[in-house]
């Protein structure tokens, strides 16, 4: 029993990185046999000995960009939350909100960023603003669903006792929806990073402290194909950090919610 | 029949045990502080409650006792104020009711004592104030060990027993009883019925209790109302002796004029009850 628990485990880590070694080694393959040119598609080794030649610079680009996107991130996480709640309270509002916020949803970030630019200027503020509206709805409408679906006799219960709707929102519809929009949160991590990125390629600033998205928009210009890869990496390692870090808090709280329905 | 036992052994210790018999009909405690006149309730064209008139003494126990589906949950919690009357009255409802619910309803994200101090926390009493009455009261239903515990882990008994807490930690005037350990297993139930029998015996705060088990009714309460199948009428109002004679009180001709006067359907489920009832009343024993 134990061994077969330690054989899935070891199956469950070690799957995935055959997985990825795979298809590294089917990348350097077509490659060579297909014989592309660098600018194209760099070997993987050249992508690594991209990054080791310029590491001191991608490092900081990457700080930068996890920076803004945990910035953004964060914002959208209070503001998401808060929104909703408010939409929950005042059930006017939130008719009146609610359809305009998921037809907000359906504007392409993309189309914002320029204006991100415009309103806030290039730099920090207009990226992590960026990073923020994008990854805002995820938080709002699982909160509200989370908010909504509260157990009706706990309800019932909380009106007998005399609870103030604020009072029934904190202790109970709230600590309620904590596996809503634990999930949501979760959403909003990986849409962080994309949300920066997409930030930086419109406000971003070059030079010392450049963020990665910036590091691809100057190296597309240069054909430096393999350092626009090592920067497609990082950014990708700045969404892992975020979404684990936010799955392993949201497991941690929700040890103690989901012990019971 | 087995479980009968031990249940026999506690009753005895709560009736011989209960010093103010002589004081229970006193003109104080029999003051009329709650009452339907006349009430009836329509949900649309259903009519669930059919002009009911029932006054209830303070410090009673009174148990209501019909078919399911009958209307006595809406008579419960028209007492409670969740219901208005579609006509007649509700008058008297007293100012610090409780609700203790079929299921236990307990925060799964709170501790049992948490979980206890909630009324004393919405009431706004100060915390230590509150988890100190709350762990009293967990206590009071034999509970103070699993205070720090949370409701996934401890049995079905003990969620219903802080939940019974919870209902009681406020002090209430009134206690509303909505088939409370009616989804609890034939042992433990009868252990939680004897232990809100001691309870109320101490506190003396008005009880009124919705069951479909005349039985528990019997035991339990000082008066048993029985009920129609819908809309709910009283056919029944019985008063039952609180002293002594009370283990006398129910042989199988009482039980059995409850027992008629319910509908068939409760008739049947009681049928078996009753044969225990009769062979205990034969040598006055409570029946159970």
């Amino acid at each position: 029993m134990t061994a077969a628990r330690t054989t899935s485990r070891v199956v469950t880590v070690l799957a995935p990185c055959v997985t990825v070694a795979a298809s590294i080694g089917l990348w350097a393959l077509i490659k060579r046999v297909g014989n592309i040119p660098d600018y194209l598609l760099p070997s993987p080794l050249a992508v690594v000995e991209a990054f080791a030649d310029d590491r001191t610079r991608f490092l900081s680009a990457c700080g930068e960009t996890a920076l803004c996107a945990g910035a953004g991130f964060a914002i959208a996480a209070g503001v998401g939350v808060l929104a909703a709640s408010v939409l929950s309270l005042l059930p006017v509002v939130e008719r009146a909100v609610y359809p305009l916020t998921l037809l907000f949803q359906m504007v392409p970030l993309i189309a914002i960023a320029p204006l991100l630019a415009v309103w806030f200027g290039n730099g920090r503020p207009a990226i992590i603003a960026s990073a923020a509206i994008v990854s805002v709805f995820p938080v709002i409408a699982n909160t509200l669903s989370g908010l909504r679906s509260r157990d009706p006799a706990l309800a019932e219960l909380f009106r007998i006792l005399g609870a103030s709707p604020v009072s029934m929102w904190w202790k109970l519809a709230l600590p309620a929806s904590v596996p809503s929009i634990v999930t949501g949160l979760r959403i909003a991590a990986g849409l962080a990073t994309i949300g920066t990125i997409s930030g930086e390629f419109f406000a971003g600033i070059g030079g010392e402290g450049a963020p990665l998205g910036v590091l691809v928009t100057t190296d597309l210009r240069n054909f430096q194909t393999a350092r626009i890869f090592s920067s497609v990496v990082l950014a990708a390692c700045v969404g892992f950090a975020l979404f684990g870090t936010v799955s392993v808090a949201g497991r941690l709280l929700l040890a103690r919610w989901m012990r019971s329905a | 029949m087995c479980v009968a036992e031990p249940m026999h052994a506690n009753c005895r210790g709560i009736y011989s045990g209960h010093k103010n018999f002589g004081r229970m009909n006193s003109g104080s405690l029999t003051a009329t502080s709650l009452a339907l006149q006349d009430a009836s309730k329509s949900f649309g064209s259903v009519v669930a409650v059919e002009r009911v008139s029932i006054a209830f003494d303070r410090g009673s126990f009174v148990a209501l006792v019909g078919p399911s589906g009958c209307g006595k949950t809406t008579i419960l919690r028209m007492l409670g104020g969740l219901e208005d009357a579609s006509s007649g009255q509700i008058s008297g409802t007293a100012a610090m009711r409780s609700f203790c619910f079929q299921e236990p309803r307990l925060l799964p994200w709170r501790s049992l004592l948490d979980n206890v101090a909630l009324p004393l926390e919405l009431q706004g009493i100060a915390r230590r104030d509150r988890r100190m009455r709350a762990a009293a009261a967990l206590e009071m239903v034999r509970l103070g060990e699993a205070a720090e515990r949370f409701p996934d882990a401890v049995s079905g008994g003990m969620k219903m027993r802080a939940s019974l807490a919870r209902a009681l930690v406020s002090k209430p005037d009134l206690l509303l009883l909505d088939e409370p350990f009616g989804a609890l297993d034939e042992v433990t139930r009868h252990d939680l019925d004897a232990e809100l029998r001691q309870l109320w015996e101490r506190e003396r705060f008005t009880a009124v209790l919705v069951t479909h088990s005349i039985p528990e009714a019997a035991y339990l309460a000082e008066r048993v109302v029985v009920f129609s199948p819908r809309p709910a009428r009283v056919v029944l109002d019985l008063q039952t002796p609180t002293d002594p004679r009370r283990n006398d009180f129910w042989t199988s001709e009482t039980l059995g004029a409850c027992v008629r006067t319910a509908s068939g359907a409760l008739l049947a489920a009681i049928a078996s009850t009753q044969g225990v009832a009769e062979a205990r009343g034969t040598s006055g024993e409570p029946p159970r």
